[in-house]
């Protein structure tokens, strides 16, 4: 039968058998299933005790050479800890309170003997307990000194009582230096408050768990702590744990800055961003970008069908329907979209890429929808400008009226456009056709030119450019066409030569007209010259015979008075046909100017000339002559055109003076532009220029009757100079008041 | 007659007889001058030339020399006259006188140094009075009579 205790090893220290025995059947007679070691002597007690492994020791009192004191000794210094029971004939009351103060656990005497189970049951037991008990401190120490809280007791006045090895770790104290000390004293200033504030509600008998609160270490350092605390009203003791919070405040922080950031992210985000929840799609969040998209402020709390009613026929809910039903991602791109964004019932069209996304909940169930949308209005907007831009520049290129056309570097042609085609008089294949291998080419002596010797070729190819190059086409239909080629290399970005961009210019009708126009050049210039002819004619031919007439009416003498009279009528006659023959050509010279030299003339050296020539005329008049030049003192002109211009202005002035009033003349010079106005006033009789102003500078045009001498040639001349000089004059007048000529002269003749 | 004048000598180059006839006439009515005319001047040069070396007394004051001229006409006198020794050159004043009022030839004229003026036909007894005072300045009635 097999005990349900474990046999117990007795080590028995008796000399007499009989004694031994009686002790072995009182155990078995109690049914404790026992295995005793009987020894005698010292040497087998020591022996027994390393190599048995006794549970107990039953000592007799009285053993010859041996005392129960001295086995006791003996395993007090063995390194077994199990009971030392006592049996002893006689003992004195002495002895047994001795024995049990030097430590035996129990005594009996050898005539109550029957007490022994109920002793060593109650010793086993109570060295059982003990042992548990220092199990139990030795890891109660084992946690004071290994764990990573602090533990700690605290008294009702806040003093510590007990710390853990962690306090040394945590603090930077010695517990030593703790114990007996206020916690209060060593928690930071600005929590003190509410740590006084937790510890009295700790009192009362609120358990706390994670209070937080910061403690100023040894070493000055600020260490956060998570503290548990409960009060023990029994031992009047608060036990607290406390926690090393840096980790977690750490972790806090990470914690709380991810979040700062997703929530940057999402108002910040150059996307519109937002979240509908539920079946009817109930705004629960957008971002600032969605409300400036859509020009609303208040939509949280709305379904979509509230906030957008605009949006509904495009869509909307049927999209985010699908969404929250399918579960499934939907992304779309460049969407039109007319929000009512200014809430005025018009609307404004927007283009949106964006991404309709399944919200999801913990448990895996569609929630909502998030959306994502970046407004691409701009860049739609600006691509169709872009577009427009692109179709205008190619209708523009198209339209030209000059045959325009690019090719690349093998001269193939890539574009061209419908002057282009009516030049070549045939539609070029793209990619296939040069022009200039299409079309023939003639230089100027009506030969062909190969493709290679081209200029255009070169400009493709090398990357010169050509600029006016004339020659000839040929067209399939035979015809030819004169044109000017210019034709510019094109590049790419990184400068290799791509090919060129060329322009031909049909010049045939320009030529054609050029040829006409140097046609009439010539008969012009052939008419000018049988002008300059009939000048000669008049000058030598004309005239030689006139001035025969008049020598011979000179050197003519009669006796008789009426052949005299007679042949001064010739001679009259024969010098007023001179006279007429020398204005007309005086007249056809003016208009050949070319021959004459310009020169530097001033305005006072020859007005003092003509006034010498007309001294006479100026005495008789008594006319008072005035100047001022100082604006422009000097011309360079041909000199003898601006002394008869001033001598025939100046003369007509003296002609057509008033009888009865003193005569003023003044001239004077002024600055026009680059030209000198030279203007001669005077008070005379004037002419009336509505009567006579259009035949003011016709020849042989008098105004003024017989009366006063002249043969109305002057003014025709004036004008005939001055315009071959560059200039033109204009007259002022009124009648009976006076004259103005102003002649207007470039100030450098021959420039013009 | 104007017996007081010095008596000059006067040369007529003009291949019209009528004009050296009329000219000569003009002359003699009014000066006491020894006029002789030439209708051609490669002739006339010929005789200058040999006044040079028979009689240089006789080298003439005065030139008339009209323009146009067959066979040698006034300008081609004028070229090889002024390669005649200087005697000759300095002596006789030359004067173009011409039925021309071309400016061409009047400026053509100016550029030659031997030639004195440029006179417009008909030769007028004024127009002699006024040259044979010396100087002759330029514009003296030619342009503007």
């Amino acid at each position: 039968m097999k005990s349900p205790i474990p046999k117990i090893k007795i080590l028995h220290l008796e000399d007499s058998i009989e004694d031994a025995d009686r002790v072995a059947y009182l155990l078995r007679k109690a049914q404790i299933d026992t295995d005793i070691k009987v020894v005698d002597t010292k040497i087998m007690y020591q022996d027994a005790l390393r190599t048995f492994e006794p549970d107990l020791v039953i000592s007799d009192h009285t053993i010859p050479s041996f005392s129960s004191l001295e086995a006791f000794d003996l395993l007090k210094n063995s390194k077994l800890n199990i009971p030392f029971i006592l049996v002893t004939g006689t003992v004195s009351e002495e002895f047994a309170v001795e024995a049990m103060r030097s430590g035996a656990d129990d005594y009996l005497l050898k005539d109550r003997l029957q007490r022994l189970p109920v002793a060593i049951t109650g010793v086993l037991d109570k060295f059982r307990r003990n042992r548990e008990q220092q199990k139990i401190e030795a890891v109660l120490l084992n946690i004071d000194n290994n764990s990573p809280d602090l533990i700690c007791t605290i008294n009702e006045k806040g003093e510590f009582m007990h710390l853990s090895a962690a306090a040394t770790t945590m603090l930077g104290y010695q517990t030593s230096e703790l114990v007996g000390k206020k916690y209060l004293d060593f928690v930071l200033a600005e929590d003190i408050s509410s740590s006084t504030a937790v510890n009295a509600s700790i009192l009362r008998g609120n358990a706390v768990t994670m209070f937080e609160n910061r403690y100023v270490r040894k070493d000055g350092k600020v260490i956060p702590l998570l503290w548990s605390a409960r009060w023990d009203d029994d031992h009047k003791l608060m036990y607290c744990t406390a926690k090393d919070a840096t980790e977690k405040k750490r972790l806090e922080q990470i914690t709380k800055n991810e979040q700062q950031r997703l929530l940057e992210l999402f108002l910040d985000a150059p996307a519109a961003i937002g979240l509908v929840k539920g079946p009817t799609h109930i705004y629960e969040m957008a971002n600032p970008l969605f409300m400036e998209f859509t020009g609303r402020t208040d939509i949280i709390g709305k379904t979509t069908m509230e906030a957008f009613p605009e949006l509904q026929p495009q869509g909307l809910n049927k999209l985010l329907d699908k969404v929250y039903r399918s579960g499934k991602t939907i992304q779309r791109k460049r969407v039109s979209l007319h929000f009512d964004r200014d809430g005025n019932g018009k609307l404004n069209e927007v283009f949106w890429d964006y991404v309709c996304q399944p919200y999801r909940n913990a448990a895996g169930e569609v929630e909502g929808v998030f959306f994502f949308a970046v407004d691409v209005t701009a860049q739609i907007l600006t691509q169709r400008k872009i577009e427009n831009a692109k179709k205008q520049y190619e209708d523009l290129v198209q339209d030209l009226p000059v045959a325009v056309y690019t090719c690349d570097t093998n001269g193939l042609i890539s574009l061209y456009n419908k002057a282009a085609t009516e030049l070549w008089g045939r539609q070029p294949e793209i990619g296939k056709d040069k022009w200039c291998g299409s079309v023939k080419m003639i230089d100027q002596d009506g030969n062909y030119i190969s493709h290679s010797e081209r200029k255009m070729h070169a400009s493709s190819n090398n990357g010169d450019s050509v600029q006016g190059t004339e020659t000839f086409i040929e067209r399939p239909d035979g015809t030819r066409r004169n044109i000017v080629a210019h034709s510019s290399p094109t590049f790419d970005a990184a400068g290799n030569p791509t090919g060129a961009a060329n322009m031909l210019i049909d010049i045939t009708e320009q030529k054609r007209l050029q040829k006409e126009t140097l046609l009439l050049i010539e008969n012009l210039q052939n008419k000018n010259k049988d002008l300059q002819k009939f000048s000669y004619i008049i000058s030598h031919n004309l005239r030689a015979p006139i001035a025969k007439i008049m020598g011979i009416a000179n050197i003519m003498g009669t006796d008789s008075s009426e052949d005299t009279e007679l042949i001064k009528l010739i001679a009259l006659e024969a010098e007023n046909l001179d006279m007429i023959v020398k204005d007309i050509n005086l007249i056809v010279a003016a208009r050949k100017t070319e021959l004459v030299k310009a020169e530097t003339v001033h305005f006072c050296g020859k007005l003092n000339q003509i006034i010498q020539q007309l001294e006479p005329e100026i005495s008789h008049s008594h006319a008072l002559i005035t100047s001022n030049f100082s604006r422009i003192k000097e011309i360079k002109t041909i000199k003898t055109y601006l002394y008869s211009i001033l001598y025939n202005l100046v003369s007509n002035s003296i002609k057509y003076r008033r009888p009865e009033t003193p005569l003023r003349i003044h001239v004077r010079t002024t600055r026009e532009d680059s030209f000198a106005c030279l203007s001669v006033e005077d008070n005379g009789r004037g002419i009336d220029l509505a009567k006579d102003g259009s035949k003011l500078f016709g020849l042989y045009k008098r105004f003024h009757g017989d009366a006063i001498p002249g043969k109305g040639i002057g003014l025709t001349l004036v004008k005939t100079q001055v315009e071959s000089l560059g200039g033109r004059v204009e007259v002022e007048s009124v009648v009976n008041q006076g004259t103005a000529f102003k002649v207007y002269l470039p100030i450098n003749y021959g420039t013009y | 007659m104007e017996p007081t004048e010095v008596c000059k000598k006067v040369l007529l180059i003009d291949d019209d007889p009528v004009t050296n006839m009329i000219n000569t006439k003009l002359i003699m009515r009014e000066f006491n001058f020894i006029v002789e005319a030439y209708t051609n001047a490669q002739e006339t040069l010929i005789h200058l030339q040999n006044l040079i070396i028979s009689s240089p007394d006789k080298i003439p004051d005065i030139i008339f020399l009209d323009i146009n001229m067959p066979v040698m006409d006034g300008w081609q006198f004028l070229d090889e006259f002024e390669k005649l020794p200087a005697t000759l050159v300095e002596k006789a004043k030359i004067f173009m006188l011409t039925s021309s009022i071309d400016a061409d030839d009047i400026l053509k004229a100016r550029a030659y140094g031997s030639v004195s003026d440029f006179i417009s036909k008909p030769l007028t007894s004024n127009k002699i009075r006024l040259l044979i005072k010396e100087p002759h300045d330029e514009g003296s009635g030619v342009y503007y009579e």
